[in-house]
């Protein structure tokens, strides 16, 4: 067991590191949709500051920090000021449960690469996910205009409908691996079939839950208001679905011991850079719905096929042992 | 001696959010202050080990209860309420049901502490 100061300090440095990671993957995830978006459609996106604009979001900060904080009149001023707060205090919390990889040792402290490893981790993102909403909820309300009230309400039911079936089609995942705990879960995916076909949850009977989840991720995170809340979220939502059904940190290990060690953590960005890939290609080639048809997607189609999945692992699971 | 900090602190938040909530002219203010209340009563149940039952009280009241609430109070459009100088009933029935309530609390906490006592003797 570690002593409390060293707890207290490694959990700082971890805090400190875990926080610049995620504003900075945040800031060049905006990066990367402008790009992509951008040559999508045949145009080039942000080449002017940097090579490749790859200065681009630090102009952009630069820009934000000093534009002028405009208050319209009318506004409930408690809430107006504290709705975006919320909602990025939100998005920021639920990365301090991501495991990043296996842990690690250095000078005889042992540390898993996580802020903090809860055994029901699962259940404390989905948590901190419903919280989210109120962000969305309060600052269309707190505008006191009609319309951000409405759009307020559109974004937060639509957050809350979807949640429905993302909670649902990550309860296969978990009947699959009987445990709460993130790195449980990634645990259970390692090794593969027949030598080649890696046991991730995603070729492992949970083929429709991804496709679930997919769906959902891509609805609730991809319409909210503030831009940087739905980035981090989008880093969350990806993080979420590499631990679990793409298998985390597995991947093949090869070649000296110091490679060995940061392989875990190359293998984790990469899936997650995937799949942000994955979402920015949507993005840039589908055309929105409609808020009925979406509504209606949601409760009509993903809901059912979330609960067939559910009781279909839960019998093949029952069956099995 | 941690636990033991926080447990207090957050059970002060409890206790202010609860107050909060009665005090507060406004509708939206009271729902967001009960959401103070669920939240600071699930890091007690945190703190006291039970943490499945502290992240189903996230995510059930805090999370979508409390969402319901506040889409009512906002789709309804409740302004602020106006104070009235207090129902009869509530005089007649509340400060009696208080003083009750208190003595029966100091009563509880007296026997419980003269049990402990007595069992540290007797160990």
């Amino acid at each position: 067991m570690l002593s409390i100061t060293t707890f207290v300090i490694v959990s700082i440095i971890k805090s400190v590191i875990a926080i610049l990671l995620l504003l900075t993957a945040v800031a060049y995830t905006v990066w990367l949709e402008r790009k992509v978006v951008g040559h999508i459609q045949n145009r080039w996106g942000p080449t002017r500051v940097g090579p490749f604009g790859l200065l681009q979001p630090l102009a952009d900060g630069l820009k934000f920090i000093l534009k002028e904080d405009l208050t319209p009149p009318h506004v409930y001023k408690p809430l107006y000021i504290a709705a975006p707060m919320i909602a990025v205090i939100f998005a920021i919390t639920s990365i301090s449960l991501i495991p990043i990889g296996n842990s690690i040792s250095i000078g005889g402290i042992n540390t898993p690469l996580q802020i903090t490893d809860v055994n029901i981790g699962l259940l404390i993102i989905l948590g901190i996910t419903s919280m989210g909403v109120y962000g969305v909820a309060l600052a269309g309300w707190s505008s006191n205009s009609k319309y951000s009230l409405l759009g307020g309400l559109r974004a937060s039911a639509q957050m809350v409908s979807y949640e429905i079936s993302l909670g649902l089609s990550l309860v296969g995942v978990l009947i699959m691996a009987g445990s709460f705990s993130l790195r449980t879960i990634v645990d259970a995916q390692g090794g593969t079939f027949w030598g080649f076909i890696p046991r991730w949850n995603v070729f492992h009977g949970q083929e429709v839950a991804f496709f679930v989840y997919l769906m959902s991720a891509f609805a609730e995170t991809n319409r909210v208001p503030f831009d940087l809340p739905e980035y981090a979220n989008m880093i969350t939502v990806a993080c979420l679905a590499t631990l679990l059904f793409l298998g985390g940190w597995h991947g093949p290990l090869f070649g000296p011991p110091l490679l060995q060690a940061i392989l875990p953590v190359f293998w984790f960005g990469l899936k997650v850079f995937c799949f942000l890939f994955l979402y920015i290609w949507v993005r840039g080639t589908l055309p929105r719905f409609r808020y009925d048809q979406l509504m209606a997607f949601a409760w009509k189609f993903l809901f059912p096929l979330a609960v067939a999945n559910l009781a279909i692992t839960g019998l093949i699971v029952a069956l099995r042992s | 001696m941690l636990h033991l900090a926080l447990f207090t602190i957050f059970g002060a938040v409890a206790v202010a959010g609860a107050v909060n909530l009665l005090v507060q002219r406004h509708p939206i203010n009271s729902a967001l202050s009960l959401i103070a209340v669920m939240a600071s009563l699930a890091v007690e149940y945190l703190l006291l080990g039970a943490e499945f039952v502290a992240a189903v009280q996230v995510i059930v009241y805090a999370g979508a209860i409390m969402v319901l609430f506040v889409f009512v109070i906002m789709l309804l459009n409740a302004g602020e309420e106006e104070l009235t100088r207090g129902s009869r009933v509530a005089i007649l029935f509340g400060v009696p049901g208080v003083l009750i309530g208190a003595v029966l609390i100091a009563w509880t906490l007296r026997y419980w502490r003269s049990c402990n006592r007595s069992t540290s003797r007797s160990s």
